[in-house]
């Protein structure tokens, strides 16, 4: 039973139970023009066309939502394994292990503005990727997922080449969006994904020749089904008999799909999105989306012409008489496509990014010829095989070996080795880079780092902590909980953390100076109780703080300093202002080594312009500036003083030692006689 | 009861021809080389309409996948600015257009007045049937047993076509 | 069931759109597009006669016809790249293109 005959079941089935329903209500109902109308409705609907149309489109829209959930999935898949090659965990937080994070993303696109630029072609810019994307999903039109999945009556007779001339259309549409974004990078994009695509379209149809020839048919169908030989209990899939075309195939269908590490085109860090840059919104999810369909269509072919398609074990069993073989087919089907789609994830995760021209000499000087010598390999295999005659073996011999000789001898003219001394290791002979350095060991390196636990801290959840301890303060008689190190070790050597900023309250002795040098100007000054009221305490704002660590460095009294702390979020802004109690949680990471001592700036006067207001030696923290009486100052110091001015009652005097370079002096003098000076200078007096 | 043969026909018809006009009408030259693959995906529809499927992936293959990407870059590597509209028609030669529409009206009304010109064979390609001419296989059969000759000549001749494009549009060395 | 004459009457019309096109444009490039327009109506005609009882011939023709086609749309195109690099314009009014 086919896909097709399975659907116009079910679609029969329904629409006779609700003619029958809609029957018996007009039949109740009793009113003849609306007898004949009902009538005449369901002949139409009932009708051969009709039931066709319908079966049709119920096809489609059931494949359609089988593709949709199978890409969530894919994508899922890819991020997770991708991660995972990486020691990462892949996306984990919506939805149960992540399941829901494209979903979310999905939504997320949906919600976004759908801007078009000013001045693009409007036409060009909004249809070509509407039939990118629609000839995207159309192949799945002519991709048979299990026997008899055939979306019409009977299989499609030209199978591949289908699928390979909707694909073909893809350059052009693509050419198309690029130009019309009015954007020289799009332009470039969309010229070097055009120019990547064409390339590769033509070692993709070579290499699959060689499998059309062993199938004798173009239909997908039929080349599953000459994959159907065992040897013992080894399937005989075209994966043996042509591996040179399935590795070509491989290649040319990664760098159709432009996944890296052929994604120039899109190149995320030079290009930003290639030709999907000015797209945005639903329109920009959707192409995304198409990528990911074209990459499951070619994972798709992949399995149908090379890994046997949908057979496996299990296949001859029946339930309840009902043949189950197709059922078991899907689901190997998909499991093959998963496995390849694996290695394609794992090809990713291996190998930079080849540049464009690289890519295209790759191309046309690697990849044509190879497809070409596997043509001839299999058809001189097959002539021998047989039985056509010892001429015709030896003829197509000659024409292969003439062929290699001239595509492999006669080139143009590459790239230069690097010098001598270069890309070796220690001692060893010098090897050109080739398979095994640029290929199989990069292979082989992801592959080990698979196995490897996952590094990743699972933030909030996990942080670095270990279990705390409580601290007592005794001005405000708080409790607190301290945090100790984290989980992995601090080296001793540099314990000058950039987290959040911690207090000493006792130590500290108001200078100031932390609030003047902050430059955000983050910290304020508060009562703190069991403090003088004119002692204010800082408090400082996290949301403005950039951790720079300036306060702790010039804090006089190291009462100031920063911890391991950077765990601060909150969800009000104002819950940032963390005020000097909060501060002093902090207090028990104070760490061992503090800012080395910096050079001190010390005050001087310039004392004739004085006016004795006392302000300087009343705000000074540390007392290091007392005022005594002018008149045993000017004695002491030997100033003669204008006498025309007035004489203040008493002038400051000034012991450097005491001095903690706060600069309060210099700020709260109304007539700006003191300034802070060089550290050469040993402040006091200047005439 | 509806022919859905010939409502095909009439509408992949009636595309074919707007869009030809259009590749001729249009001011940007882009929007030209779009509308050119439209007519071609719909010259393919056609041929679906009468049997020839292989032909018709052929087409869709080479014209609307490889000919049309082929003058999008001809027309970059010769535009001035991209994404400048042309005044292309400014200076319009009258002379060109009359004979050329001339020429068009004339062969339009032969082929729409062909049953006035010639009834019999009118009335023969009237009444012939619609046939399946034959399967791939047998394409594929055909051209390698009875056109092998010009199969091969055809071979020979895209070679040439790659060799002299490829030293026509190669940058010229300075010497 | 169409008659053969519609096709014969499309390409008829679609070859002559394709000669007004090659007569009267400017552009050269344009001017080689309505060329492909031609050919496709000649593939289309031997199409259809092809399904109309003329066997598989048509086919074979039209296949060739497309790659020849094909090739010549190449060859075309770069000579019109060095004609851009010699002149600066494809405009085929502004000069006369043969000489000597």
């Amino acid at each position: 039973m086919t896909f097709y005959e399975f659907i116009r079941g079910i679609i029969v089935a329904i629409l006779t139970w609700l003619g029958d329903g809609v029957t018996w209500i007009v039949l109740q109902i009793n009113w003849q023009p609306l007898t004949g109308f009902a009538g005449w409705v369901g002949g139409i609907i009932m009708s051969e066309p009709s039931i066709n149309l319908l079966t049709i489109l119920s096809g489609i829209i059931t494949v359609f939502l089988i593709i949709f959930i199978n890409l969530i999935m894919m994508m899922w898949f890819e991020l997770k394994l991708f991660a995972r090659f990486y020691h990462g965990r892949g996306p984990t937080e919506v939805g149960y292990a992540g399941l829901l994070q494209n979903i979310a993303h999905g939504i997320k696109l949906f919600m976004k503005e759908l801007i078009i630029p000013k001045k693009v072609d409007k036409w060009a810019y909004l249809i070509a990727p509407i039939i990118y994307i629609g000839t995207s999903f159309a192949v799945f039109v002519a991709i048979p997922w299990t026997e008899g999945f055939y979306l019409g009556r009977k299989d499609l007779a030209g199978g591949f080449l289908i699928v390979f001339a909707i694909f073909s259309m893809a350059p052009f549409l693509i050419f198309i969006s690029g130009w019309a974004s009015n954007n020289k990078f799009s332009l470039i994009g969309g010229i070097r994904s055009a120019t990547q695509m064409i390339s590769y379209e033509i070692p993709l149809l070579l290499s699959v020749v060689g499998v059309i020839l062993l199938a004798h048919s173009l239909s997908l169908t039929e080349i599953v089904g000459a994959q159907s030989q065992t040897l013992g209990i080894l399937p005989v899939w075209f994966l043996l008999l042509q591996p040179l075309g399935a590795l070509l195939f491989f290649t040319a269908a990664v760098a159709e799909l432009e996944r890296i590490p052929f994604d120039l085109p899109e190149a995320e860090a030079e290009l930003v999105e290639g030709w999907k840059t000015e797209y945005g919104g639903l329109r920009f999810g959707l192409i995304m989306f198409t990528e990911w369909a074209r990459a499951f269509a070619g994972c798709s072919l992949f399995v149908l012409l090379f890994l046997g398609g949908w057979q496996g074990p299990l296949m001859e069993t029946s339930l309840f008489g009902m043949d189950l073989g197709p059922i078991i087919g899907l689901v190997w089907f998909f499991i093959k496509v998963y496995i390849v789609f694996g290695v394609m994830v794992w090809v990713r995760a291996s190998f930079p990014r080849v540049r464009i021209d690289q890519l295209l000499r790759v191309c046309w000087n690697t990849l044509l010829p190879l497809g070409l010598i596997n043509i001839f390999l299999t058809v001189m295999v097959i002539t021998l095989l047989s039985g056509f005659g010892v001429t015709y073996a030896i003829g197509f011999a000659l024409g292969s070996f003439f062929l290699m000789v001239l595509l492999l001898f006669v080139r143009p003219e590459v790239e230069p080795l690097p010098p001598e001394g270069t890309l070796t290791s220690g001692g060893k002979k010098e090897r050109t880079p080739a398979l095994r350095t640029l290929v199989l060991k990069p292979l082989w390196v992801t592959m080990k780092h698979l196995f490897r636990r996952p590094a990743t801290l699972m933030y909030p959840y996990e942080t670095l902590k270990k279990p705390h301890t409580t601290a007592y303060y005794p001005v405000t008689k708080k409790i607190a909980r301290v945090y100790e190190d984290g989980v992995f070790g601090v080296p001793d050597i540099w314990r000058n953390y950039r987290g959040a900023i911690g207090l000493d309250v006792d130590a500290c002795i108001s200078c100031g100076l932390c609030g003047r040098i902050c430059p955000n100007r983050c910290i304020t000054y508060v009562e703190f109780p069991g403090r003088d009221k004119n002692k204010k305490v800082p408090r400082v704002d996290f949301g403005v703080c950039m951790f720079c660590g300036l306060c702790a460095e010039y804090c006089p009294k190291g009462c100031i300093f920063l911890t391991s702390e950077y765990d601060l979020s909150a969800f009000d802004r104002n819950d940032l202002i963390y005020g000097p109690e909060k501060l002093s949680m902090f207090r028990g990471l104070k760490p061992e080594t503090r800012f080395p001592e910096r050079a001190r700036e010390l005050p001087s006067w310039e004392i004739s312009k004085c006016i004795g207001c006392q302000l300087c030696s009343r705000r000074c923290p540390t007392g290091a500036i007392t005022m005594i009486d002018s008149a045993i100052y000017i004695e002491k110091y030997g100033i003669t003083w204008d006498e025309t001015k007035k004489r203040p009652k008493s002038l400051p005097e000034f012991t450097g030692d005491k001095c903690v370079s706060c600069g309060t002096c210099a700020e709260v003098c109304p007539r700006r006689v003191i300034t802070m000076d060089t550290p050469d200078s040993k402040g006091g007096i200047d005439k | 009861m509806i022919d859905f043969e010939l409502i095909s026909f009439i509408i992949i018809a009636s595309i074919m021809i707007i869009s030809a006009i259009m590749v001729l009408r249009s001011r940007e030259v882009v929007h030209s080389a779009m509308f050119l693959a439209l007519t071609f995906v719909m010259v393919g529809c056609t041929y679906i309409l009468l049997n020839a499927e292989y032909i018709a992936l052929v087409q869709i293959i080479i014209y609307a996948g490889a000919v049309t990407v082929l003058m999008l870059f001809a027309i970059m590597l010769t535009k001035r600015k991209i994404m400048d509209h042309h005044p292309d028609e400014k200076e319009v030669n009258t002379f060109f257009e009359l004979m050329a529409s001339c020429i068009l009206v004339f062969l339009i009304l032969i082929s729409i007045l062909a049953p006035v010109f010639c009834p019999e064979t009118y009335k023969e390609t009237f009444d012939r049937e619609l046939t399946s001419p034959g399967s791939t296989s047998d394409l594929g059969s055909l051209i390698v047993q009875e056109y092998m000759i010009p199969f091969i000549i055809v071979g020979i001749f895209l070679a040439v076509a790659i060799l002299g494009g490829v030293f026509l549009a190669r940058e010229k060395e300075e010497d | 069931m169409v008659p053969l004459i519609y096709y014969l009457m499309l390409s008829a019309i679609l070859f002559s759109i394709g000669a007004y096109g090659v007569l009267t444009r400017r552009n050269a490039i344009v001017v080689l597009m309505s060329l492909e327009i031609m050919m496709n109506a000649i593939n289309l005609n031997l199409i259809a006669f092809s399904a109309y009882g003329g066997g598989l011939s048509g086919q074979a023709f039209t296949l060739f016809l497309i790659s020849i086609a094909a090739g010549e749309v190449a060859v075309g195109l770069a000579i019109f790249l060095s004609l851009y690099r010699r002149r600066g314009t494809i405009d085929l009014r502004t000069s006369p293109v043969m000489r000597w």
